[in-house]
């Protein structure tokens, strides 16, 4: 107890140079865990947003990925009913996946007037479990209008109309209710056009989806593509995106017994989550950064202090305090300065990212390249304040050790004779 | 068999290419019991001498027993037991621990001894009141004075309730009063709980406390006066 009396008297004398070596922790802790909560949202918003979206495992038919024309009525599943039962039928995909649901994808250009532009199209069912960040940010009208004589189930006709997002219909001067004609190239090759009622103006908040997609029911989709029954892809959201690899690996001979090859969302997903992993080591190198440069603060503030405290050391060790316990005296000095910076670097730093997870930050246009919203929210998780706290009082311990293993090679005769006497 | 003894005791040191030789050829035995100074002018190696005797610095010849022990032979740690365990130190500078209190500093070594807190508050208490600062065990350092502080060093170098005692000039930096009653308290301990005590000085006043005198000149033994204290 009492060196650790000495240790805070010590901190208590030594004011100024406590008080950097604190600071050097602080800032360190409050970089480390707001850039982490940071990472922590983007990667929170990839996955509740983006493989909400993707779905966790895509079902397509097998060379889909070469294809050259992303829209080409080749790679259509014939029957995707037909496999969604079979699927269904398995035990262990019955356990694992909470929702499967057929898609069908095309190209169109959407006219109005003298206006037009060339879209993709999205053919899905009115109740559709993906799309959410579309679908909860409706603007007017909904999503796609079932038709009033359906049931409480929507089924691949259900919807009559088209959702767009509020920047196209500007583009296209449209107001809900009017009609907009949206023209395809149909299963037979030849230029295919039908009229649908705007009933949905979204604005989900992502360029991508905004300047680049438009809904409409699965039946429609069909119709219009001249593909009835048909679909470009199976989504299937698992209760744990992190058994998809497994999943697929298991259902994979059945579907391959059928023409089709299963993805899972790290292998859809690639290159974002090649970007997700650069943002991790992009915050690594930061941290890295940090720890040297505050160790080096904070290696250098020790030092002096240390320094001035030879003659006291010198007379600790005259008096039986062994190397050992000198070294740890000095380290236990740099863990309480430690400890002290990182409560107060969290202190400081939780607030800031609790403001950015209540609040967001908008980051405009460099949110693209993820698909998300342009704000981003930021998140606060123990893993991250726990790490930033355990890092912060690291760095002090670190940034001790070289002054207390300077302290301890030095001849005890030496320390004696600093004391002018 | 001798408290310390030291045989051809040599100590050299090398400064840029001059090698100074502090300490030639001093054999001596100290006895249990005993107050023995060692005078001399400044430069011819008391404060070396001192060092060897108290594990602090090494001999670069000879040997300096502790008991039976060879001291340069044994490893750091177990030179800081020795100092710990079988000897006090008084310097010159005093050299408390100026963040602790009096109570603190005389505490220090029973605690790096791992002694129980109740035997600590027990003798940290009798020597601060055999030392007279029983009233002042809360201050710190620099709220004392230079006799007070000498005393609070002496306290501290008698906790773990050592073989001997090394002062080195534990009189220097006090006026004649303040060293007197130093000293006194010095020659006290020894007279009556036979506490060794081996002290450097250059001053001859204080020399009517010891039992031995240790003449040194250039680093050698230039005679030994044997008296009965006062």
């Amino acid at each position: 107890m009492l060196f650790l009396r000495l240790a805070i008297l010590n901190i208590r004398k030594y004011k100024r140079r406590s008080a950097i070596i604190i600071f050097s922790v602080l800032l360190s802790v409050v970089v480390m865990v707001t850039v982490g909560g940071m990472m922590d949202g983007v990667r929170r918003s990839f996955f509740s947003e983006l493989l909400q979206q993707s779905g966790h495992l895509q079902i397509h038919t097998a060379g889909w990925e070469s294809r050259l024309d992303p829209y080409s009525i080749k790679y259509l599943i014939h029957d995707p009913d037909k496999i969604i039962s079979t699927l269904e039928a398995h035990s262990v995909f019955a356990e694992r996946a909470v929702h499967v649901e057929p898609i069908l994808h095309f190209g169109a250009l959407l006219v109005n007037g003298d206006k037009n532009v060339a879209m993709e199209g999205q053919g899905v069912l009115p109740d559709t479990s993906f799309f959410d960040r579309v679908r909860s940010h409706m603007l007017e009208g909904t999503f796609l209008q079932k038709s009033a004589a359906q049931s409480s189930a929507a089924t691949a006709t259900d919807g009559s109309g088209i959702a767009l997002s509020a920047s196209t219909a500007k583009l296209l001067n449209l107001k809900l209710g009017d009609q907009v004609v949206v023209l395809v190239q149909d299963s037979t090759g030849s230029p295919y056009y039908l009229s649908y009622p705007l009933t949905g103006i979204f604005h989900a908040g992502v360029t991508e989806i905004d300047e680049g997609n438009f809904f409409l029911s699965l039946g429609n989709a069909q119709q219009l593509l001249d593909v009835s029954g048909q679909a470009s892809e199976i989504r299937i959201t698992l209760r744990d995106p992190n058994s998809a690899a497994a999943t697929a690996a298991l259902l994979d001979p059945t579907l391959n017994d059928a023409g089709l090859s299963i993805q899972t969302w790290r292998q859809i997903n690639g290159s974002l989550i090649v970007f997700i992993d650069m943002g991790d080591l992009f915050t690594l190198v930061i941290n890295i950064f940090i720890v040297i440069v505050a160790a080096t603060v904070i290696t250098n503030s020790i030092l002096m202090t240390v320094f001035e405290r030879i003659p006291v050391f010198g007379t600790l060790r005259a008096i039986g305090l062994k190397r050992r316990q000198l070294f740890w005296m000095i380290i236990d000095e740099g863990f309480l300065l430690g400890l002290a910076g990182s409560i107060l670097g969290l202190a400081l730093g939780i607030p800031f990212v609790l403001y950015f997870q209540i609040h967001g930050l908008d980051v405009g246009a460099m949110s693209t390249a993820l698909g998300t919203g342009t704000i981003y929210h930021f998140a606060l998780t123990p893993v991250n304040v726990t790490e930033s706290f355990l890092a912060g009082t690291l760095i002090a311990v670190v940034g001790s050790l070289y002054a207390a293993w300077v302290s301890v090679r030095m001849r005890l005769i030496e320390t004696l004779q600093r004391q002018g006497a | 068999m001798p408290l310390v003894e030291l045989q051809q005791v040599e100590k050299d040191y090398q400064l840029g290419e001059t090698v100074i030789h502090a300490v030639r050829g001093v054999s001596l035995s100290i006895e249990r019991g005993e107050l023995l100074s060692i005078v001399g002018p400044s430069g011819c190696g008391k404060t070396t001498l001192l060092n060897m005797m108290g594990c602090i610095d090494k001999p670069t010849r000879g040997k300096v027993l502790f008991g039976d022990q060879d001291v340069a032979l044994l490893s750091d740690a177990a030179q800081a037991d020795i100092r710990l365990h079988r000897i006090g130190f008084i310097f010159q500078a005093f050299n408390l621990v100026p963040v602790l209190t009096v109570r603190e500093n005389v505490e220090l070594p029973m605690i790096l001894a791992g002694k129980p807190k109740e035997e600590r508050s027990r003798i940290v208490d009798s020597l601060l009141s055999a030392v007279g600062l029983m009233q002042f065990k809360s201050h710190r350092p620099s709220e004392l004075s230079g006799g007070q502080r000498q005393r609070v060093a002496i306290a501290r170098a008698l906790v773990n309730s050592p073989d001997v005692v090394i002062a080195d000039e534990p009189t220097a930096n006090l006026d004649s009063a303040t060293g007197n009653e130093v000293l006194d308290v010095i020659h006290r301990l020894n007279e009556e709980q036979k506490v060794t005590f081996i002290f450097s000085t250059h001053n001859p006043d204080i020399l009517r406390y010891a039992n031995r005198v240790v003449r040194l000149k250039d680093g050698e033994i230039d005679g030994i006066d044997s008296r009965e204290a006062k």
